[in-house]
């Protein structure tokens, strides 16, 4: 005889050994344990049922034990008894009447056929003919189509469940005749409290943080989470701890992920790459690692975010390291790596060089610059552009000192209020500025003051308008008016009108008028201006000479030359 | 011993053998990873060791005796309890019951039989069949029937499937039921090498194992033991494949040596001052005068492992954490003379271009706009 080690086996996976007998186990499926064990007891029962879900939540488990509650001959409070003729019958696949077809075998319209043809005898023993369809999305078209009449008007003794993962695939036509059941994912409590039974029952020590980990890894299905089981205990025996278990699993170490998050808080690209290079050195699959790097930022993100550690899937241990990782970030820059990181997590798995591309993903998460919010950036601007105001913001608040402390306290409480939300020193100041710029006019003088700056600011260098330095300007509060000299002066400076209308508001702000005026009208203009504004600053000495009344009946051709040369009228043209 | 042919994964043998030992053998195994690194020679051991007729024990570990009749049919893929799944091209006639061996032609069936011999003398050979090869339908209906039948012999039926992403969706969804409740005495092994292109309701139902990368001395040894080269030779490639025996195995053929000396000088070429266009042209034409798009695509991952060693290098220039070792000198000259350039930008511009090599471009194109790319970046950073 051969002595085969093979013939000695006898090991039932898991999730088959603790596959439930009765409703009462299903775990965390009570809306639809209930629903159904109410419809026996009152004698509602549809004639077809369509169980939809994720994998390994139980859709199976749940249409064979509602076959046996169904077809039992003493049930227990709707429950199947599982001793009776029929449930033994049926527990052991020889059932005449309860017949579960793989509905992805036989997804032919013949298989339907068939199916029709027997469906017509009632039941031999049972008081229904119940078909299981299981992967029931797989049937094709026709297939679907030729149970719809049997479906809809169904001989009394017969009944359908149909069980399957992919709803989508199967018909409206045939949704609408079915009771249909959601499954739901199953929460990792509930996870956690199953196989910390499984494994008492095994006699096997396993401690919470590999249960725990076990059920994140399952990802809500229990069968998954069972698979894994079988894994660790069949790699680590009958004693369980977190080092053992993610050892046999090849988990990534969590402590990994943080020295990833404060490399790339110090900016340590050389750092990033030793990660890189550990990270192939121990075989991590690249595309998991890239994946619990994104949760591990989400993680830091939700802590910013809430301010608490509710909402992590993290043990306890690491709350507190999280909470001080929180505090070393800010959110703009968490989404912008998260950003990163998915981008990233999505194109490695066609990179034909995936350790390269982790490596880069890497590098330019250490190399990439923090991250600032638009709103701040446009505060930034505002103070940029506040700049040429300097003399007039102390001004401003030279003003504000002379007014009476009342008022003062009176402004900065109103500013406080509107800033409560915000307490950012900055923030507020440039408020501040921001609020007297609208409640004061800027004054001529400053408007004078600056305007060399502003000329030498853009009459050359690359903004190109050195006509503006040929222009005289004439200062009025919240106003500027450029007077041409000659034609030449005028056509250009009205050519450029809206540059320089642009430049000015850049320069000085929004409330500023600006005009342009011709030579010719001058004089007049000067005397309006005497006579509207009294306040108005010193004048240059042409204006001087212009004013003067001698020169009054002249031709501006000869007012002009005058003026260039400095000359003295010898002769009057009288 | 039969383990010992494997090259690494001693973690994952200890996970088997310990499963043999604890008789904690489940239904199912998905073994997963990178192509090339000996996951199916992994599989077929292990189904050689579970119907061993006289397998050897000691404490941890339990071995194939490689002598007995079973161990010697099983090597040759003729053991009946060991059936080896893979990928196969159409058939003729898409007869729904006839077996999918059955369907193809003569010449097909000696390609496999071909096939099978070298797989047998090598584990790590891949099987490639020509055409459109894939696990159809009857594939799976074929196991469903041989599981169904009594087991003629003692030990344990193992299926072994190769690259099981390539199920088709009828075939993979026919196989779940066979999948969670086989019958007596059977253990299913899915073997890929892309887990996401597997269904989930599948994944679930197997216990998954991770292989990852061989080590870099693993690979130089399979390349001495099985390929007659040198060492120095072996060392190079070993560098480059990227710890998968299969990738190694492509450069073997493909006289790697003189492409990396040909791609290093068509970028020394390109990055020269002044009068480079013609040349760069001529000798972008006589790279891709073949068509050869795997030739382009290895010229590719030379340069972009060349420019990866480059950012290395340009973070920490005394690293030893570099693939061409050889050209550590020319790198360090080429980082002083373009130095702030955003290398990163260029390794992803290749992976870009290697990515559209099997798109059906026109490759002088594409090499041509991505040396003018790399240029364009080195340069303008330079002034």
């Amino acid at each position: 005889m051969s002595k085969n080690i093979d013939t000695q086996k006898e090991f039932i996976v898991t999730a088959l050994k603790w596959r439930p007998q009765k409703f009462s186990d299903i775990i965390c499926q009570e809306h639809i344990s209930i629903t159904l064990k109410n419809a026996i007891k009152n004698n509602r029962l549809h004639h077809a049922y369509l169980f939809s879900g994720p994998r390994g939540i139980g859709k199976t488990t749940t249409a064979r034990i509602l076959a046996r509650a169904i077809n039992c001959l003493s049930p227990i409070d709707s429950e199947p008894c599982n001793e009776c003729q029929n449930c033994k019958n049926i527990l052991e696949g020889r059932s005449l009447d309860v017949i579960e077809i793989d509905g992805a075998s036989n997804n032919s319209v013949d298989d339907i056929r068939t199916l029709r043809e027997n469906a017509k005898y009632p039941p031999s023993q049972a008081n229904y003919k119940i078909y299981i369809i299981d992967e029931v999305h797989m049937l094709s078209n026709s297939a679907f189509n030729a149970l719809l009449k049997i479906l809809e008007e169904p001989p009394i003794h017969l009944l359908f469940i149909f069980a399957t993962t992919e709803i989508h695939k199967v018909p409206a036509t045939i949704l609408s005749r079915c009771q249909r059941f959601d499954f739901r994912r199953i929460d990792i409590n509930s996870i956690v409290n199953h196989l910390r039974k499984i494994a008492q029952n095994d006699k096997i020590n396993i401690d919470d943080e590999s249960l725990f980990t076990i059920a994140k890894k399952s990802d809500g299905s229990m069968r998954d989470a069972q698979s894994l089981y079988d894994q660790v205990v069949a790699f680590c025996g009958n004693e369980i701890n977190y080092a053992s278990l993610s050892d046999s699993l090849n988990l990534i170490d969590p402590d990994f992920y943080f020295t990833i998050s404060s490399a790339t808080k110090e900016k340590n690209i050389k750092k990033m790459l030793e990660i890189s290079r550990e990270v192939n050195r121990r075989g991590y699959n690249l595309h998991d690692c890239l994946n619990g790097l994104l949760e591990h930022f989400r993680n830091i993100l939700t802590i910013k975010a809430t301010g608490n550690t509710s909402l992590i899937d993290a043990s306890m241990d690491f709350h507190n390291k999280y909470i001080a990782e929180a505090e070393k970030f800010t959110k703009e820059d968490l989404l912008r790596i998260l950003q990163h990181l998915n981008i990233n997590e999505q194109s490695i798995r066609y990179a034909s060089q995936p350790r390269l591309r982790f490596e880069i993903a890497l590098i330019q998460l250490a190399a990439m610059d923090n991250a600032v919010s638009i709103q701040s950036l446009i505060e930034e601007l505002k103070k940029i552009t506040e700049i040429p105001n300097k003399p007039e913001i102390k001004y401003n608040n030279s003003d504000t000192k002379t007014l009476p402390t009342s008022v003062k306290s009176h402004i900065s409480t109103q500013i406080q209020d509107a800033d409560k939300k915000i307490p950012d020193i900055s923030q507020k100041e440039s408020k501040e500025n921001e609020i007297t710029i609208k409640n004061n006019i800027i004054n001529a003088d400053i408007l004078k003051n600056n305007w060399d700056s502003f000329v030498e600011k853009y009459a050359y260098s690359k903004y190109k308008v050195p006509i503006i330095k040929q222009a005289k300007p004439i200062f009025f509060d919240n106003t500027i008016i450029l007077i041409a000299d000659n034609n030449f002066i005028f056509e250009n400076l009205i050519t450029n009108k809206n540059l320089i209308k642009q430049y000015i508001v850049d320069f000085f702000g929004q409330n500023i008028d600006f005009k342009i005026q011709l030579i010719e009208e001058e004089t007049k203009l000067n005397t309006t201006i005497q006579q509207e504004n009294h306040n108005l600053g010193p004048e240059n000495s042409s204006h001087k000479a212009l004013t003067d009344k001698e020169n009054s009946n002249l031709h501006p051709a000869e007012v002009k030359l005058i003026e260039l040369f400095n000359a003295q009228k010898l002769i009057s043209n009288d | 011993m039969g383990w010992d042919r494997i090259y690494g994964h001693s973690k994952i043998k200890e996970i088997l053998q310990g499963a043999i030992m604890q008789k904690r053998i489940p239904n199912a195994y998905l073994f997963w990873g990178i192509e090339g690194i000996g996951k199916e020679a992994v599989a077929l051991q292990l189904a050689k060791v579970l119907n061993c007729e006289s397998p050897i024990f000691t404490k941890n570990t339990v071995d194939s005796c490689d002598l007995c009749k079973s161990c010697r049919s099983a090597d040759n893929f003729q053991h009946p309890n060991i059936k080896f799944i893979f990928p196969l091209p159409a058939g003729k006639t898409e007869d729904k019951e006839a077996s999918p061996i059955a369907k193809l032609n003569d010449e097909q069936i000696a390609q496999i039989r071909e096939q099978l011999a070298l797989k047998s003398n090598n584990p790590y050979h891949q099987i490639k069949l020509s055409g459109n090869c894939q696990i159809r339908i009857s594939s799976v209906r074929e196991i469903k029937k041989d599981l169904s039948l009594t087991q003629t012999l003692g030990g344990v039926r193992c299926i072994v499937i190769s690259k099981a992403d390539e199920m088709t969706a009828e075939s993979a969804n026919a196989f779940l039921k066979t999948l969670e409740e086989p019958s007596q005495n059977t253990l299913i092994i899915l073997i890929s090498s892309r887990r996401d292109e597997i269904l989930q309701t599948i994944r679930s139902r197997c216990q998954q194992i991770y292989f990852h990368q061989l080590d870099d001395n693993d690979i130089i040894n399979y390349l001495i033991k099985y390929h007659n080269i040198s060492e120095k030779e072996a060392a190079i490639i070993a560098s480059i494949s990227q710890g998968s025996i299969t990738k190694a195995m492509e450069f073997l053929d493909k006289d790697m040596l003189n492409l990396k000396e040909e791609v290093i000088n068509l970028l020394r070429n390109a990055l020269k001052k002044k009068i480079y266009r013609m040349e760069l042209i001529e000798r972008i034409n006589n790279l891709v005068k073949e068509k050869d798009r795997g030739k382009i695509e290895n010229a590719l991952i030379i340069l972009q492992l060349w420019f990866q060693d480059a950012i290395r290098i340009s973070i920490d220039p005394n690293t030893d954490y570099v693939v061409n070792y050889d050209q550590k000198d020319i790198i360090m000259k080429f980082l002083s003379n373009f130095s702030n350039t955003e290398l990163d930008l260029i390794v992803l511009k290749i992976e870009e271009a290697i990515n559209d090599i099997y798109k059906n471009v026109n490759l002088q194109l594409l090499l041509t706009t991505l040396f003018l790319y790399i240029r364009k970046i080195l340069f303008s950073n330079k002034l």
